[in-house]
């Protein structure tokens, strides 16, 4: 136990195994956070509408509504981060779920600590976007929006517009798994949504430049099959070696 | 002439034949038609009853008499010639035209004889001569006709039997054929009723030419060289082969057809039709018929078995699935609790003040985790054996699945020095790269496995000979050459371990599959017991296909 959450953030933890609902509530309580529980899609929709959420964790299987349909009715109307649970792990569905905007997901069996991270991590994303910073700080690297440039260690990154947009569109959600779809349509256009190669040759470059070793990246990671995140090797990482 | 053309219809094809062949000699040639046409007529004429006809017909005679001598002596009475017609008639329907002519002759005899004893005659008073030989003639004329009408009685009836037992036999044959569930049934029925129906060989071909089946009764048979040529024939051909190729070898006519027009693969038939040539063109097509019947027979079975064959398919597919999905999700949920639970407990600050309490938190959470990682591999190797593995091949640095790996399998590495070399510059692959990092991970995992603590692992990436390697070297058990045989297999487990270390053995199988997936190779090598082992994996590296868009 690192840090803990920010005192009495509300969380909704949507699922219909009463079991796992008991020990994600200790454990987002051990965390800090304050939880309530919805077992079905309408009462969590209920509870959404009724109360202020900071965060919600759903999990896929429902009874009276499948979760991906209960994504996209909260994304409908609110930006609430959302952490999917899943026994699905295939990669086409992790695409599919943040195609339609879930902020992060786990797949079942998981640790406890690796959920609280990304709760940590999405929410923080969450605060950050209010404040509206003009840079972004990620261990030795910061990138200036407002000035266009990436600096490492204090020193200026010569990048390529192409290099730039890449990582821009990273930075805009950082922690947040962007797909491959995504990015090649963000930085290539909507005609070379297919084309993953041109990805690996600029995220490699990319890595060349902003990794101590490239092989071997802590700053722009790699999601199998799904895209890639940024991440802060000073929280996230740290978690995870727990 | 007019005689000449009213003995054809009994004359046979090949002695009209052979007439015409012998026409430059014409005395001699009409000599010889005549005494065919005798000869015809006799073997006709004797052809029921043949010689026991003649013998019978006195017999009849003599019987005939014996009772007119008896009824004489009861009551006098002359002899009537139409007591003899009761005996011609007999002879005539038993034995044929011959020998109700004898009967005939002996009667007429009979009573030339008696009228010499017997003055007192109310029917032959007045010139007896005359009406004798009047009563032979007439007595000729009615054994003839009457003979006639009896064999062609008898012809006709023949003809029934015999269209008879063929409708029974179609009958039994188109039951069979219902009912085959297998080509060597359907077969086996046709070879019997072409047998009984041409009561001669029948032959049967596959494919390929060889000959696969012949009718029960024949011994060895030798097959005629112009038999074996329209077999090759029929199966080269792509046109009409429906009627069928009839060819003539040593005086016997030969059917060869192709069990099925529509394909090959039921092979060629060919029905010895034998010499029966006034019937040829009729027993051909009642061949070809039943022919084509087992034909379609067969290529139903075909598609029956081929429905059978999906539908079965489909359940267990279905099955497997059902059984996938109840494996993840009944055994994964509590699972999950457990696991999840667990890792709640080592973070609650009770457990993490008291060593062993965090010990026995972490126990469960290995424990599960172990449980889980087995319960996934069982669910990969079951969607290997039913060919389920969906493959996404895209261009991706094999950097990352390496490092994903790597990741995954960290808590096992911990007490191990792990040295990673990748090359500098930008590789890629056309993979799989969530398939690749599980095929490693299985890997780094045997490494773990077989190794002692703190002992080295080395992962060696390289460009080498146009592919891709990644090399997992360990300090470990090694492999004895006869491990190293087996270690492909599913479920093999080193001997020696399968004691001390836990697992089904299903890893390095699996990782095998996957890679094979990816276009890849797997191979590992040891320098014997206790000298480690090196397991690489080769990638293919296409040098034609690189992506565009790297220059």
């Amino acid at each position: 136990m690192t840090e803990t959450g920010q005192s009495g953030q509300h969380v909704l933890v949507i699922d219909d195994e009463a079991q796992i609902r008991q020990f994600v509530r200790a454990g987002m309580e051990l965390g800090g956070y304050r939880v309530s529980e919805a077992a079905n899609g309408s009462d969590a929709l209920r509870e959404i509408t009724l109360h202020p959420v900071d965060l919600v964790i759903l999990d896929l299987a429902l009874p009276d509504i499948d979760g991906s349909e209960l994504l996209e009715r909260i994304r409908a109307w609110t930006g609430v981060p959302v952490i999917i649970l899943s026994v699905r792990a295939g990669e086409t569905e992790k695409v599919k779920l943040l195609e339609l905007g879930a902020d992060d997901y786990v797949v079942k069996p998981f640790f406890m600590s690796e959920l609280l991270a990304r709760a940590k991590v999405v929410l923080r994303r969450q605060s950050e976007r209010k404040d509206g910073e003009s840079a972004l700080r990620l261990d030795r690297l910061v990138i200036d929006f407002a000035s266009r440039s990436v600096a490492l260690d204090g020193k200026r990154l010569n990048l390529t517009p192409k290099e730039y947009r890449l990582l821009q569109v990273l930075a805009q959600h950082p922690g947040k798994v962007i797909t491959h779809q995504n990015l090649l349509k963000s930085v290539w256009g909507q005609a070379h949504v297919n084309n993953t190669q041109y990805l690996r040759i600029f995220v490699r470059k990319l890595r060349q430049k902003i990794e101590a070793d490239p092989n071997r990246p802590k700053v722009l990671l790699t999601e199998l099959g799904v895209g890639y995140r940024l991440n802060d090797p000073s929280t996230r990482e740290a978690a995870r070696a727990e | 002439m007019s005689l000449e053309r009213s003995v054809l219809p009994f004359q046979g094809v090949e002695d009209r034949a052979r007439a015409t062949r012998d026409v430059e000699l014409p005395l001699l040639a009409a000599a010889k038609k005549y005494y065919d046409i005798a000869r015809i007529w006799i073997r006709k004429a004797m052809a029921p009853g043949g010689v026991t006809g003649v013998v019978m017909a006195f017999v009849l005679v003599i019987v005939t008499d014996a009772l007119l001598l008896a009824m004489r002596s009861i009551q006098e009475l002359p002899p009537v010639s139409l007591t003899f017609l009761i005996p011609i008639i007999f002879a005539a329907i038993r034995w044929g035209a011959l020998s109700s002519a004898v009967t005939a002759m002996g009667g007429a005899v009979t009573l030339t004889l008696t009228s010499f004893f017997y003055d007192y005659n109310p029917f032959y008073t007045v010139s007896a001569d005359r009406s004798r030989v009047l009563g032979v003639v007439f007595f000729l004329i009615v054994s003839l006709v009457t003979g006639y009408l009896a064999s062609r009685t008898r012809r006709e009836a023949a003809r029934a039997l015999k269209g008879q037992i063929e409708i029974r036999d179609l009958y039994t044959f188109s039951q069979r054929l219902s009912a085959a569930h297998s080509p060597a049934a359907i077969f086996e029925a046709m070879q019997q009723h072409l047998g009984t129906l041409v009561g001669r060989k029948v032959l049967l071909f596959d494919s390929l030419g060889t000959l696969e089946a012949k009718s029960e009764r024949l011994g060895d048979v030798d097959i005629p060289d112009a038999v074996s040529e329209a077999v090759g024939k029929m199966q080269a051909t792509d046109g009409d082969r429906s009627k069928g190729l009839v060819v003539n070898e040593r005086g016997s006519a030969w059917l060869v057809r192709p069990v099925s027009v529509n394909t090959a693969d039921f092979g060629v038939i060919a029905v010895d039709l034998g010499r029966r040539s006034e019937s040829l063109e009729d027993l051909r097509a009642r061949v070809v018929a039943l022919i084509s019947d087992a034909g379609l027979s067969l290529e139903r079975l075909g598609l029956a078995r081929t429905i059978a064959e999906a539908r079965t398919r489909a359940e267990t597919e279905q099955f497997r699935e059902a059984l996938i999905g109840s494996v993840s999700h009944e055994l994964r949920t509590p699972l999950s609790s457990i696991l999840g639970a667990s890792t709640v407990l080592s973070l609650a600050p009770e457990v993490t003040g008291n060593a062993r309490l965090k010990n026995l938190a972490a126990l469960i959470h290995q424990e599960s985790e172990r449980l889980n990682v087995e319960i996934q591999n069982i669910l990969d190797a079951s969607r290997i054996s039913s060919n389920g593995l969906q493959v996404k091949l895209e261009w991706a640095e094999p950097a990352d699945f390496v490092n994903a790996a790597l990741q995954r399998c960290r808590n096992r590495l911990a007490s191990r020095r792990v040295e990673v070399t990748l090359p500098e510059e930008l590789i890629l692959l056309r993979i799989d790269s969530v398939l690749m990092e599980r095929a490693l991970g299985q890997i780094l995992d045997n490494a773990a496995k077989y190794s002692p603590p703190e002992s080295a692992i080395t992962v060696r990436g390289r460009q080498e000979d146009g592919q891709f390697a990644i090399s997992v070297t360990d300090e470990g058990a090694g492999l004895d050459p006869d491990d190293q045989a087996l270690l492909g297999q599913k479920f093999f487990r080193g001997s020696r371990h399968s004691s001390v270390t836990s697992g089904l053995g299903l890893g390095f199988w699996i990782a095998s599959a996957f890679i094979a997936a990816n276009n890849g190779s797997i191979e590992a090598t040891s320098g014997g017991a206790n000298k480690g082992t090196t397991v690489t994996i080769r990638l293919p590296l296409s040098m034609n296909d690189k992506p565009e868009g790297l220059t």
